[in-house]
């Protein structure tokens, strides 16, 4: 196993451990994650959205590896695929209240949202300059965190538009 | 179609959406979909308005 893989091991057992110490907290504290019945049907019509949009572009993107065109590397492609999914799905959902259960208050996650993406895009800009945004075959561009930062930006750009459609859609 | 015996009864009992919403278990933006007609909820839930609201099912969700 190369230091690269390592890194991504290591990085997904840190979130999982994290993800189940605060499932804990959260059961032993009775908080429960509800979504209400239109909640649910809203959520499964985002998941098939983003099914369809990541079936489309997992197509598109097996296309163009190996191909003359842009041959991009099978990694970006991967997580390229994987991204026009999430926001597929993120944007569906928090657009039709869909996103945060019944109780939360989605205004508190605004600045947390904000500050990963200006973290995640400041990485990623600075690992472009470095190398490049190259994403073909055998090259060293472009940058994973990029793609995050574009991802939670799109995030908060999308909750910021609807706290203020919210606002006209008040009785 | 809109539901306005819905936004009617809930004013008669002097409710917000949000309070409503609440005393239903579900999320003010289902209740504002419910009376715009945007979404048609299931039985339960409309029980769960009229027994709030203390209305009959007839009262507010039956159509002419």
């Amino acid at each position: 196993m190369t230091e690269y893989s390592l890194g991504y091991v290591a990085g997904f057992l840190a979130t999982f451990i994290v993800v189940i110490i605060i499932t804990a907290w959260a059961r032993k504290n009775k908080q429960k994650c509800e979504y209400d019945e239109r909640q649910q049907l809203i959520r499964g019509k985002a998941y098939k959205y983003a099914f369809f949009g990541t079936f489309i572009s997992a197509f598109c993107f097996m296309a163009l590896i190996g191909s003359e065109i842009y041959p991009v590397s099978a990694v970006h492609a991967l997580f390229l695929t994987m991204m026009v999914g999430l926001v597929i799905y993120v944007v569906y959902s928090v657009w039709h209240d869909a996103y945060f259960t019944v109780n939360s208050n989605p205004s508190r996650y605004l600045i947390l949202i904000a500050v990963i993406g200006i973290m995640n895009l400041f990485s990623g800009i600075v690992e472009v300059r470095a190398n490049g945004f190259d994403i073909t075959e055998n090259s060293n561009g472009g940058s994973i965190n990029l793609y995050l930062g574009v991802v939670f930006s799109i995030l908060f750009v999308v909750l910021l538009l609807k706290k203020f459609v919210k606002k006209e859609d008040a009785e | 179609m809109k539901n306005l015996k819905l936004k009617a009864a809930r004013a008669g009992k002097d409710l917000s959406q949000d309070d409503l919403a609440k005393r239903c278990n579900v999320s003010r933006q289902t209740i504002s979909a419910i009376e715009k007609g945007d979404y048609n909820p299931t039985i339960n839930l409309c029980i769960a308005i009229c027994k709030e609201l203390g209305t009959t099912l007839d009262e507010l969700f039956w159509v002419e």
